[in-house]
């Protein structure tokens, strides 16, 4: 004889149990819901944060059109490269690409608009180089895309933007040219090379 | 059964509490989280890091520097040793700049660059772009005792966070014929002539 048969268990009846809440199922599939919205609402302003920094959707321009960016119109008007002067101290089997943009300027607050203003060159394989802090060429006329930005130019006016870049030899002639600007980022402009 | 259910108990709580003590003791610490991922070699190999790659091409020692800036001749000695590193540098991806170097001795001790250049040409941070090597030099001021077995450390910035820095075993320090360093009197940071490694 058991221990189990002298004691009689209570029988198993559901209707004696107490009722479970429907609010706890209901709750546990807020939880599906509640969760993401949560992630999303605290990272919001990391990823708006992220995305102004960031350049990820091109706008194609053809070569010798224009694009409005910025509240400017954007023009590639030359993309040169140049071989440098063997005194130079700089590797052999690199060039020197400049860019020069012809951009007209139709509101006045360009340091704003304009802010984090980058020009970069970029390969089919997705390498990309910035404006190099070595080479500079003499010019009143063009400057370089930030000293643009607070050169104090008025709606209307013309500017001339030109920046210069440190490229391998292998690739001079195939880079291509993206303007972006913290306003309008993630979208950037890539310009088809004007024809030499 | 029931007599023994207590003492079962027991046994469970001094257990979870001394896997608690070891994962509590064994957790790595925020800035270890957080820091830099190593990317490890040796002399003339390649270390190629989120931004850059670099090669240690060889390393100078000598009893004092000179250098000109200015427009005119600067002298360094030091009652230890100069260390010179001499690097090939290139950006992995996209134009960056290498600016950080530390020189790890065979006991820990960590030399950063020396801020005793002024006016040398040639210092960092070093501009870098794909595709393009060039020649980045870093300084160290070390103690002669810390010159072999040493590490070469090398980021963009001080300190990365969540981001890769080469570790550079510096395995071919020059030596004299007897197996002694091989140390310069003077080295001329303008015009260098080392010892081969």
């Amino acid at each position: 004889m058991t221990r189990h048969s002298s004691l009689p268990l209570p029988p198993d009846n559901a209707a004696d149990r107490p009722a479970r809440s429907p609010w706890r199922r209901r709750c546990l599939w807020l939880l599906t819901l509640l969760l993401p919205l949560t992630a999303g609402v605290l990272s919001y302003n990391s990823v708006l944060r992220w995305l102004d920094s960031q350049h990820l959707i091109a706008r194609q321009v053809a070569a010798e059109t224009s694009a409005q960016f910025g509240d400017a119109s954007w023009q590639l008007d030359a993309m040169r490269a140049v071989d440098l002067p063997p005194s130079s101290g700089l590797p052999s089997d690199a060039m020197a690409v400049v860019a020069e943009f012809s951009v007209q300027v139709q509101r006045a607050d360009l340091p704003v608009l304009w802010q984090a203003c980058r020009i970069e060159l970029v390969d089919d394989r997705g390498r990309r180089w910035e404006p190099s802090p070595i080479l500079h060429i003499a010019d009143s006329a063009a400057r370089d895309c930030i000293s643009a930005a607070v050169s104090g130019a008025r709606a209307g006016s013309r500017l001339q933007v030109r920046e210069v870049f440190l490229v391998p030899r292998a690739v001079a002639h195939a880079v291509t040219a993206t303007v972006s600007v913290e306003a309008e980022r993630p979208y950037y402009l890539s310009f088809t090379r004007p024809q030499a | 059964m029931t007599r023994a259910r207590p003492l079962l108990s027991i046994l469970v709580i001094a257990a979870s509490a001394g896997l608690l003590y070891a994962m509590r003791n064994t957790t790595p610490g925020y800035q270890e989280l957080t820091g830099p991922i190593p990317e490890t070699g040796t002399m003339r190999e390649t270390i190629t890091t989120r931004l850059f790659d670099v090669t240690v091409e060889r390393v100078i020692f000598a009893h004092a520097l000179t250098f000109e800036g200015l427009g005119r001749q600067h002298t360094r000695t030091t009652s230890g040793l100069w260390a010179v590193v001499t690097t090939q540098l290139s950006a992995t991806r996209k134009s960056s700049s290498v600016g950080y170097a530390a020189w790890v001795g065979p006991t820990g001790l960590l030399y950063q660059q020396t801020g005793r250049l002024e006016h040398a040409r040639g210092v960092p941070p070093y501009p870098v772009d794909p595709g393009l090597s060039r020649e980045g030099r870093f300084v160290f001021e070390i103690r002669a005792d810390q010159a072999r077995n040493a590490t070469l450390v090398v980021s963009n910035d001080f300190s990365p966070r969540l981001d890769s820095e080469a570790r550079i075993i510096l395995d071919r320090v020059p030596e004299t014929q007897d197996g002694r360093l091989a140390v310069l009197d003077v080295l001329d940071l303008d015009h260098p002539q080392g010892v081969p490694n």
